[in-house]
């Protein structure tokens, strides 16, 4: 039997009823065509399917979607805000952090979130702060500079879209 | 089968009707980190998921008269992070720390990892030294069970059918004495236990004595023993005698490992005679911190 | 942290615009907005889910199938199994063997697959199908397989298919030999000078028996297709695959059409690494989508990755190095011994050839063997089988420099191989960085910041390794034309991985002197593009990149003719600036790209043209890593606190992107020497299939890592690049154990380094594990 929800994605308000088993990752992939939360792992080791959940970083992997019944959802889709990459996002383009660009869309929600909690995070604290994060391309060392840089508040100012803004 | 319902009850008493209809095909589902992957990987079947995050009662944490009491649906996160674990049950914020990345700790829950049952279950370990206790909710009302006597073996539990818990209660102790909690992994960070132990110390006034100790163990027995021959080993004696060779060699004697993917029973073995002298000599700094504090 | 163009030559870097820039990625934007679209994000109208039964047996007759129940379940419509392959049941290569025959030969092994209309419908179908087995003898170590009395499990006696083993270099695979009796698959045998007596000149010999563990290259992103076939037999495939041509052909061979009615997709892919070659869901999307009538996805799970994946091999490496006083190495004996698990796809020969061409040694015998056990069979895994032979190599030289007291560095440079010398198979090496790389890392404040002190009862070591890759080069072509808005346009057919796009730009921008923001780079499907090869043995900037470079050129050739035409002068007389072309005796004279497009259309038609390359010499890269470490010798916890690794590329185009290259190499090399395995049950069952228990590094165990991109041009390739993705791998991984054997004041003969391996290393009572 299938449990109704109501679920506000990314500002926008969603009803919809779902499979008990079917987890956020599901819903927000296959019904709501967010495809940009991955899956990487499906047992929360990898955090490539990392939402906001009410504010707080989630591994929607291991999220029902009936446990997000009536909580604000926040995807990689809807982390920039006012046509402008986030300082994380931006930083991250500048500093060739995201290489096959599978696990960005993880490390983008997790770093803002850190970044929400600690603004000005010591590298280890990031380092700590980005381990239910893994990546396999870069090493790290970008990703860690990239967050470093958005701390700092040196990020690039990167319109959305690239030619809309154009100077 | 891959299939099952779902049900959210909003008070306790609609729990218990969930639990009078369902009966033994009930799983309470709390943070689900745990339980969800079991699921999809059907290692453990389940007909109908009782969510418990709708119950006000078992959220947050909160001291009173004596007693620090965390809902069953306080996050590890909320446990881990808060200035009055850490101030009165410095073990189970270690513990709480230790339960996978951020992401996963803003989902799961000290219940959960305690009723998942698993002898690697990091605040198992944290919960037996600090003598908790779980509230348990069932068809026959409330009551309590030591955390040491909750786990029966792997992913075996002495929850009745029908029953969850409500609460995990955590006597405070007095300003002399100190916890901690700390295990060996392969990684830094996303991991799981191969040896973790857990102590509690309380100190005499001077803070040089032992008086009272509680050592337990994780993922080194189909349960959280406590290791009675470490304890003894530091009990009475003052600090600066403490043969910590015996100590090492006590919890190892109480431990009975095995060899799987993540150690061989020798090398839990080896790794419990470093662990259980280091986490002694950090619950006795926190003691001796905690007793200067109180002074 | 990072140094770049250490010993960039200034000739090549003179007069460039745009390339050896470090241009930001293209898409990047995409990626950080979670807009770029990967394999599983692919839908369709209709689209049906798979779910695929494996085998539970390491070795097994299948005796009976009955997917009867199975196909009557709930929204199931389609069942497939080995009686839906066109060839005879199996196989001798794993691809070929989309389900198994009348054989299992590994547990994880596919035996049929279920499309339904839900994932848990196709689920539960799986669970329907009724499967009986005769277990047979299997044989799980490599070892034990090599004996006389083992039982053999080869099966099919057709010859092997070694196309895509061949894609990362095919350097050495002519010496290789194939066998026919037993579970040694192949052998092959290098020899030079005179053994004997080159031991009997040297004052020292080392030797040891180095194992290696089985990896998973770990790539984030699981193997994920969707296939659709339309009403007139054309099949489309969207996946996600390192090289869409080579798969095209392959998934041809399996649905028995002609390679011109496939069309395959390459979707961005979430990393490869040498994993995404192969058709593991690819074949069976496609065949299941012609049994249902409607489109299939098929898209894996990490414990299927993990327990019925394509890894990288383990091997047993015997080496001996005999050296003078000095550190003069007169002789090297090498013996590797390759586990391929179930089919034969193990780099066996390329790891044999490696042992002898990081040092140039007059004596050596190197003999290599490839040995079929009942395990998942394995394939690439960035710069495949030398990160097995260099930590075989390097940990023998570095007992060498620990015996002969002698400075690592110094003792390398005393032995390097050199322009001119032969590799074992007899190639002469053109101009090689390995010098540049020792002298790099030598001099680099990182190094010069080691230290061996002791810290809070923890042990320090450092050390050193060297390791090289010969990579490929395949056949490549490149559309270019000219845009009316002046824009260049140009269209590859090349996988967007690791940057490979914003390289293209940067050349095609090179050579037609336009900003990069004014090329449009589009990577085709295998209908539209020309032919690129597999983004595999580091060849695509050196490959695609050689034919973009050719095309722009010529495009660049036909523009200014053009604009000669229009301005009355001379080609000659025509410099080109940011797309505007001006006369060099007459300022006056210019006219811009979008004029000359116009003019062109009305005169001759759109200005478009080719660029085309045949397969060129290979680009050795070499690379050289210093680590440092810290082992707390109670826990046997290894600590790694400090990672430098110099690279030679020969020419950056994209400095920024080759960094990353070189840090993530270097990365993985610390998952090889420390955390990674993939363990398997005596019964052959992969154990630790999850990423709770296959360790990758997560950012809480990894140090800063230095790169120093090293530039020795390579004379073919494009501004002089050589080779770039694979060699980072190499030496980390090397330079970790070496530093841990250095840290611990012992020999180390295995990686990864565990716990547990550092404890019996240190003589304690560990490791009673089965």
């Amino acid at each position: 039997m299938s449990v109704s929800i109501s679920m506000t994605v990314n500002g926008w308000l969603h009803e919809a009823a779902v499979e008990p088993r079917a987890r956020l990752l599901d819903f927000l992939r296959e019904d709501l065509g967010l495809t940009g939360t991955k899956e990487g792992c499906g047992t929360g080791d990898c955090g490539s399917c990392t939402v906001l959940l009410d504010g707080k970083p989630v591994n929607s992997c291991l999220t029902l979607a009936a446990e997000a019944d009536g909580a604000s959802v926040t995807t990689v889709e809807g982390i920039a805000a006012d046509g402008y990459l986030n300082p994380v996002q931006a930083a991250f383009v500048d500093a060739g952090a995201t290489q096959c660009g599978f696990c960005t869309p993880g490390f983008i929600v997790m770093a803002t979130a850190l970044l929400d909690d600690i603004p000005n995070p010591t590298e280890e604290e990031i380092r700590y702060g980005l381990a239910g994060n893994l990546c396999r391309c870069t090493g790290y060392d970008k990703i860690i500079r990239a967050v470093q840089t958005a701390a700092a508040g040196d990020s690039p100012r990167i319109p959305l879209r690239p030619n809309s803004d154009a100077s | 089968m891959s299939r099952y319902e779902y049900v959210a009850p909003s008070t306790i008493d609609e729990a218990k009707d969930v639990v009078a209809e369902y009966g033994d095909d009930v799983t309470p589902l709390a943070g689900g980190t745990d339980l969800i992957v079991q699921t999809r990987e059907r290692s453990r079947p389940v007909r109908v998921l009782m969510a418990l995050r709708r119950l006000q009662a078992l959220g947050g944490h909160e001291l009173q008269d004596g007693i620090l009491r965390v809902g069953a649906m306080a996050s590890a996160y909320e446990v881990a992070r808060s200035p009055t674990v850490q101030q009165v049950a410095a073990a189970l914020a270690d513990s709480a720390e230790l339960i996978g990345s951020i992401q996963i700790m803003h989902r799961a829950t000290v219940a959960g990892n305690v009723c998942n049952a698993a002898p690697s279950a990091d605040t198992g370990a944290a919960l037996v030294v600090l003598d908790a206790e779980a509230v348990v909710v069932g068809p026959e009302g409330t009551r309590p069970i030591p955390i040491h006597d909750l786990i029966q073996g792997p992913g075996q539990t002495a929850l009745a059918p029908g029953e969850f818990v409500q609460d995990i209660v955590v006597p405070v102790a007095p300003p002399n004495s100190g916890s901690a909690y700390e295990r060996h992994t392969p990684r830094k960070e996303m991991d799981i236990a191969v040896v973790g132990v857990g102590a509690f110390v309380r100190l005499d006034e001077a803070a040089e004595k032992i008086e009272e100790a509680r050592v337990a163990l994780c993922a080194v027995a189909p349960i959280w023993p406590r290791s009675l021959k470490a304890e003894g080993a530091i009990v009475d004696v003052r600090i600066t005698s403490i043969d910590w060779h015996d100590v090492g060699q006590g919890a190892a004697a109480d431990a009975s490992p095995i060899s799987d993917l993540r150690g061989s029973a020798s090398m839990r073995t080896e790794l419990l005679k470093v662990y259980a002298p280091r986490v002694i000599k950090l619950a006795i700094a926190r003691a001796q911190q905690n007793s200067r504090n109180g002074a | 942290m990072v140094d770049t163009a250490v010993a960039r030559d200034a000739k090549i870097a003179g007069g460039h615009r745009s390339v050896g820039s470090p241009a930001a990625r293209i898409d990047g934007i995409p990626n950080v907005t979670g807009a770029s679209l990967f394999g599983a994000d692919y839908s369709l109208p209709g689209m049906l889910w798979t779910k695929i039964l494996r085998s539970s047996h390491a070795h097994a007759r299948i005796t009976r199938i009955d997917i009867s129940k199975a196909r009557a379940h709930r929204g199931v419509r389609a069942v497939a199994t080995a009686e839906d392959l066109p060839q005879d049941r199996d196989a001798a290569s794993r691809m070929q063997n989309v389900f198994a025959g009348e054989f299992v030969l590994f547990v994880g092994q596919p035996v049929a697959a279920v499309a339904a209309v839900t994932e848990a419908d196709a689920e539960e179908a799986v669970d329907l199908i009724e499967l009986d087995y005769e277990p047979l003898p299997a044989v799980i170590d490599p070892l034990e397989a090599m004996e006389p009395d083992a039982p053999v499990i080869r099966h099919s006696a057709d010859p092997i298919d070694r196309s895509e083993q061949r894609i990362h270099t095919d350097v050495g695979s002519e010496s290789e030999e194939e066998t026919e009796d037993g579970n040694v698959s192949s052998e092959v045998h290098f020899a030079r000078g005179d053994l004997e007596a080159g031991f009997a000149e040297a004052d020292v010999i080392v030797e040891g028996r180095y194992r290696s563990a089985v990896l998973h290259q770990s790539y984030l992103e699981p193997h994920a297709a969707l296939a659709a076939w339309d009403a007139a037999g054309n099949l489309t495939v969207w996946c996600s695959t390192q090289g869409q041509f080579h798969i095209r052909d392959e998934i041809a061979k399996i649905v028995d059409v002609p390679a011109t009615q496939v069309k395959v997709i390459g979707t961005s892919i979430g990393g490869g690494f040498g994993g995404k070659l192969g058709g593991l869901v690819t074949h069976m999307a496609a065949i299941l989508a012609r049994k249902a009538g409607a489109p299939v996805k098929t898209v894996i799970r990490r414990s299927e990755e993990l327990g019925g994946g394509t890894p990288a091999p383990a091997s047993v490496i015997d080496v001996k190095i005999g050296a003078k006083h000095d550190g003069v190495m007169t002789a090297l004996e090498g013996r590797v011994v390759m586990d391929t698990g179930a089919f034969p796809e193990a780099p066996m020969s390329i790891a044999t050839l490696l042992l002898g061409a990081i040092y140039d040694i007059p004596n050596f015998k190197l003999d290599g063997y490839e040995v079929l056990t009942n395990k998942l069979s394995v394939t690439a895994y960035r710069a495949p089988g030398a990160p097995n032979s260099i930590f075989a190599l390097e940990a023998a030289v570095g007992e060498l420099a620990r015996r002969l007291e002698l400075d690592p560095i110094g003792l390398r440079l005393k032995n390097e191989i050199k322009e001119g010398d032969k590799w074992p198979d007899g190639e002469p090496l053109g101009p090689i960085g390995l010098r540049q790389c020792l002298e790099a890392v030598r001099d680099h404040p990182t190094y010069q910041s080691r230290s061996s002190e002791p810290e809070n009862g923890k042990l320090r070591g450092w050390s050193v390794a060297a390791g090289g890759w010969p990579g490929g080069s395949g056949p490549a072509a490149a559309a270019l034309h000219l845009n009316e808005d002046g824009s260049i346009r140009v269209l590859v057919g090349a996988i967007n991985l690791t940057g490979t796009s914003t390289g293209f730009a940067q050349i095609a921008a090179e050579e037609l002197r336009v900003p990069i923001e004014r090329v449009q780079v589009i990577l085709g499907d295998t209908d539209e593009a020309p032919p690129a090869p597999v983004s595999g043995g580091s060849q695509i900037t050196y490959a695609v990149g050689t034919a973009v470079k050719r095309g722009g050129e010529e495009l660049m050739r036909l523009i200014k003719n053009v604009a000669a035409e229009r301005l009355k002068v001379e080609p000659e007389d025509l410099e080109a600036i940011d797309g505007v072309l001006q006369s060099k005796s007459d300022g006056e004279k210019k006219i811009d790209y979008a004029l000359v497009a116009g003019a062109a259309i009305a005169a001759g038609g759109p200005l478009a043209a080719t660029g085309s390359k045949p397969r060129l010499p290979t680009a050795p890269g070499y690379a050289v890593a210093f680590a440092e470490v810290l082992v707390d010798p109670e826990t046997g916890q290894v600590d790694l606190v400090k990672l430098l690794e110099a690279q030679d590329v020969g020419f950056a185009i994209n400095p920024k992107s080759v960094e990353g290259q070189i840090q993530g190499g270097a990365v993985q090399g610390f998952g090889y020497a420390v955390t990674e395995e993939l363990l398997f049950d005596e019964e052959g069952r992969p154990i630790n299939t999850a990423f709770l228990d296959y360790r990758l590094p997560t950012s809480y165990d990894t140090p800063d890592v230095d790169a120093v991109i090293v530039e020795v041009p390579n004379k073919h390739g494009p501004y002089g690049a050589r080779i770039v993705g694979e060699p980072s791998i190499i030496p980390p991984g090397a330079a970790i154990t070496n530093a841990i054997a250095a840290a611990i004041g012992k020999s180390v003969y295995d990686q990864p380094m565990t716990p547990e391996r550092v404890l019996q290393a240190l003589g304690r009572p560990v490791g009673d594990a089965s």
